[in-house]
C-alpha cells in the first residue's frame, strides 16, 4: 500500500490544510479559554471594587433605606455605581 | 458509473486518494465551521447571548455534515437530469418568497418555517442555479454559440432579477459571477462578456436608482465625512473594528468593538469582527484559507473529464471564494456596503447548509468517472 | 473545450481572484496595522467615558458627638430630553404615563423630575423599566443637611461647588475645617455602545472615592426640635 503523499500532491496539500486549520482551532480555543478565565477574574475584580464603591456611600442614605441599600448594591454594585455616578465626559 | 460509495468505499473507488478526498474535504469543512462557531461567539462575546448563535450554528453544522455526505453520494448524473428541475424550483421559491416570506433586516427574502426557524431560499437558489448552468454549458453542441449564452443570460437576468426585488443586490452579484464563471470555462466570446459586464451595471444602475439606501450607502462610502457621512456609520465602524485588531488581535472572545458598535458582527460583518479578535495575521489567513479552497477545487477540477461536473467543481470554488471576497471586500471598505455572509464562517443555517450541499454535490462529481 | 485550454482558464480565474484577495488584504493590513493609532483616538472619543463617583464629606459634630451637618445622598428620577423622531417621543410619553398617571395629557419640559427621593428598591425598578429610554436617567443628589438654630447653623457655615464640580466650604467651620472635611471622589470609565448604553464587562474604577472626615466641634446642640435645614447646595 503506497502511502498517500507519494501518489497524489493534492491529498497532501488536503491534510496540510487540515492540520492548519485544527492546529488553528486549537490555538483559538486555548486562548478562548485563557481569555474567559481572565474575562471572569476581570469581572469579579470590578464588582469587588464597586461593592466597595457603593458601601462608601451608604453613610449618606436616610437610615429607613440603609438596610435596603445594603441588600441591593451588594446584589447589583455596577447597577449602583451607575446610578451614583457624575459628570461623566470624554477620555 | 461512480467512484465513492460511502456504504462500501473500499471496493467502488479506484484510487486511495480519491476515496479518502471526500473525507478529508468534511474534515476540513467540520474544522473550519467550528472556526466559525468560535468566530460567532467572539463576535458576540460582549453582546448579550453569544453562545445561543454559537451553539446554533453548531446544530446548523451537525446538520450541514449529513446534508453533505446525503449530497455525496447521490451519483452526479442524477444531479445532471433533475438540474433543470431543482433550477425551477428554486426560482419558484424565489417568487414565494416575495410575496409568502418575511423580512430580516430589510429584506423580504425568508420563509418562516416553526418558531424562529427560518430557511433563506435564495443561498440553496445559487447551487442549483449554478448546477443548472454547469449542466447546460457542458451539454450538447449542436446549439450556437449565441443562442446557448443568450439562454444562460436570460435565466440568470430572472434570478437576478427575482434577487433585486427583495431587494438584496449582493445575492444577485453572486449569481452573476457564476454565470461569469460558467460563460467564461464555456469559451464565450470576450464580446459576450463585455455585453454581459455592460449588462450588470445597468443592473446595478436600475438597483440603486429604485432603492434610495443603496444611494445613499454608496455616496456614504465615497465620502464617509462629507453630507451623507451618517450614513456611512457602517463604513466607519468597519475601520474602528479592525483598528482594534492591529497584528495579533485582541485574542478570541474579546471583541470588544464588534459587540458594542458593529452592526451584525455575526454575519454580514464577521470578517470584520474576526480581525478585531485575531488581528491582521488572522485576517490574512482567512482570506489565505478561501483562496486554499478555490484552488483545491480548481486542482479537483482538472482531474474530472464530464465537462459539466468540472464547470461545476471548479464554480463551487470560485463561487464561494468570490462570495468570501465580497465580504471581505465590504467588511476591509473596499467595496460600498452590501449584505452578503462569509460562506462556512458566518452565523446562519441556510448560508451553511448550501454550503455544504453544494460541496457535497462537488464531492459527488469529483469521484464521478 | 480541450483540457488544456480548461485549465488555462480556471488559472486566468482564479488569477484574478488572487488579485483581488491580495488588494483586499492590503486595505486590511492599512486599516489594522498603517491607520490604527488614528482610528483609535476616534474610538477612544466616541466610546470611552471617565465619570466620577461622588464622596460624601465628613460630618461636624457637636461636643457629644451628636451629627450637626452632615451630607445625605438621594437619587430622583428625571425626564432629561425629549427624543427628537416624533414616533419615539409620543412612545416614551406614553410609558411614562403608564408609570405616572398625573402625568398623562401634560405638557411636560425637561429637564422634569418625575420622581423625587427614590428608595433602593425605585432605583432597580425604574433601572429596568426605562433600561431602553436614555432621555429618563437617576440623578444623584448630595445635600449637606446642616442642624441645630440659626446661630450654630451660621457658625457650621456653608459650602458650595468649585469649578471643578468638587464641594468646598465658602463660610464658618465649613470653610475653617475644610481641608479635614473633603472627601476625594472617586473616578471610573466605563466604555458605552452605539445607543449610549454602558457596555457590560467594560466598567472599571480606576480610584476609589474617599469619604472626609468628621469634625468634632465645641458647641452643644439644643435638644432636636426638627429645624434641620438643608444648606441648598447640591455637591453634584
Amino acid at each position: 500500500m503506497s502511502p498517500i503523499g507519494k501518489t497524489d500532491v493534492g491529498m497532501r496539500c488536503v491534510f496540510c490544510g487540515m492540520i492548519l486549520l485544527l492546529a488553528l482551532l486549537l490555538l483559538g480555543a486555548g486562548r478562548f479559554r485563557e481569555d474567559m478565565t481572565n474575562r471572569h477574574a476581570r469581572a469579579l475584580r470590578t464588582k469587588t471594587a464597586c461593592r466597595e464603591a457603593v458601601a462608601n456611600l451608604k453613610e449618606g442614605i436616610a437610615a429607613e433605606n440603609r438596610n435596603a441599600w445594603n441588600e441591593l448594591a451588594e446584589a447589583n454594585p455596577e447597577l449602583f455605581v451607575r446610578v451614583c455616578s457624575v459628570g461623566m465626559r470624554e477620555l | 458509473m461512480r467512484k465513492f460509495d460511502l456504504a462500501n468505499p473500499a471496493i467502488s473507488l479506484g484510487t486511495r486518494s480519491r476515496r479518502l478526498l471526500p473525507f478529508a474535504g468534511l474534515l476540513i469543512l467540520i474544522v473550519a465551521g467550528l472556526l466559525g462557531c468560535l468566530s460567532i461567539y467572539s463576535a458576540r462575546a460582549f453582546a448579550g447571548n453569544p453562545l445561543y448563535f454559537a451553539l446554533k450554528q453548531l446544530l446548523w453544522l451537525g446538520g450541514g455534515v449529513i446534508l453533505f455526505l446525503c449530497a455525496g453520494v447521490v451519483p452526479f448524473s442524477l444531479y445532471r437530469k433533475a438540474a433543470p428541475w431543482l433550477f425551477a424550483c428554486s426560482l419558484a421559491s424565489l417568487v414565494l418568497v416575495l410575496f409568502f416570506g418575511v423580512e430580516v433586516n430589510g429584506m423580504h427574502g425568508w420563509f418562516r418555517l416553526w418558531g424562529t426557524l427560518r430557511i433563506q431560499p435564495s443561498e440553496f437558489a445559487k447551487v442549483f442555479f449554478l448546477l443548472y448552468l454547469s449542466v447546460c454549458a457542458g451539454g450538447e453542441e449542436n446549439q450556437s454559440e449565441l443562442r446557448k449564452f443568450l439562454i444562460m443570460g436570460g435565466m440568470t437576468l430572472l434570478a437576478m432579477l427575482l434577487m433585486m426585488l427583495e431587494p438584496d443586490f449582493g445575492g444577485a452579484l453572486i449569481f452573476f459571477i457564476a454565470f461569469l464563471t460558467v460563460a467564461i470555462l464555456r469559451g464565450a466570446r470576450f464580446s459576450h462578456l463585455l455585453g454581459a459586464l455592460l449588462f450588470l451595471a445597468l443592473c446595478a444602475a436600475v438597483f440603486v436608482a429604485v432603492n434610495d439606501y443603496a444611494l445613499i450607502r454608496i455616496l456614504g462610502y465615497l465620502d464617509p465625512e462629507g453630507a451623507y457621512g451618517v450614513d456611512a456609520w457602517h463604513i466607519r465602524q468597519f475601520r474602528y473594528t479592525m483598528a482594534h485588531g492591529s497584528w495579533s488581535g485582541s485574542a478570541w472572545g474579546n471583541a470588544l468593538w464588534s459587540s458594542a458598535f458593529l452592526p451584525l458582527p455575526h454575519t454580514d460583518s464577521l470578517f470584520a469582527s474576526i480581525v478585531e479578535s485575531t488581528g491582521f495575521i488572522g485576517g490574512l489567513i482567512v482570506i489565505g484559507g478561501f483562496f486554499a479552497m478555490g484552488a483545491g477545487f480548481t486542482g479537483m477540477s482538472w482531474k474530472i473529464h464530464d465537462r459539466a461536473g468540472r464547470m461545476f467543481v471548479f464554480g463551487v470554488g470560485a463561487m464561494y471564494l468570490a462570495q468570501a471576497l465580497i465580504h471581505i471586500s465590504v467588511n476591509s471598505v473596499l467595496l460600498p456596503p452590501t449584505g452578503v455572509t462569509l460562506p462556512i464562517l458566518s452565523y446562519g443555517g441556510s448560508s451553511l447548509l448550501s454550503v455544504m450541499l453544494a460541496f457535497g454535490i462537488a464531492f459527488s462529481a469529483a469521484n464521478e468517472e | 473545450m480541450g483540457g488544456t485550454s480548461f485549465q488555462f482558464k480556471t488559472l486566468m480565474i482564479l488569477s484574478f481572484l488572487l488579485i483581488w484577495a491580495v488588494v483586499a488584504a492590503a486595505h486590511v493590513f492599512y486599516y489594522a496595522v498603517v491607520k490604527r493609532d488614528d482610528l483609535l483616538a476616534e474610538t477612544r472619543k466616541i466610546a470611552w467615558r471617565e465619570a466620577r463617583i461622588p464622596a460624601l464629606r465628613g460630618r461636624i459634630l457637636d461636643r457629644n458627638g451628636v451629627p450637626a451637618a452632615w451630607s445625605e445622598l438621594r437619587h430622583d428620577l428625571v425626564l432629561e430630553r425629549l427624543p427628537e423622531s416624533r414616533k419615539r417621543r409620543e412612545s416614551l410619553l406614553q410609558r411614562i404615563a403608564q408609570s405616572f398617571p398625573e402625568t398623562a395629557g401634560k405638557h411636560l419640559k425637561p429637564p422634569h423630575v418625575l420622581k423625587h427621593a427614590l428608595s433602593p428598591e425605585e432605583i432597580l425598578f425604574y433601572t429596568r423599566e426605562f433600561r431602553a429610554w436614555q432621555e429618563v436617567v437617576i440623578v444623584p443628589l448630595v445635600r449637606r443637611v446642616v442642624a441645630g438654630p440659626p446661630e450654630i447653623q451660621a457658625r457650621i457655615g456653608r459650602t458650595a461647588q468649585n469649578n471643578a464640580g468638587e464641594t468646598v466650604g465658602v463660610s464658618g467651620l465649613e470653610r475653617e475645617y475644610d481641608l479635614e472635611l473633603s472627601g476625594r471622589a472617586g473616578r471610573m470609565t466605563v466604555m458605552l455602545d452605539r445607543n449610549g448604553n454602558w457596555s457590560s464587562d467594560t466598567l472599571r474604577i480606576t480610584r476609589q472615592p474617599e469619604n472626609g472626615h468628621d469634625v468634632i466641634a465645641d458647641f452643644v446642640l439644643p435638644d432636636r426640635q426638627g429645624n434641620d435645614t438643608e444648606s441648598g447646595n447640591e455637591e453634584i
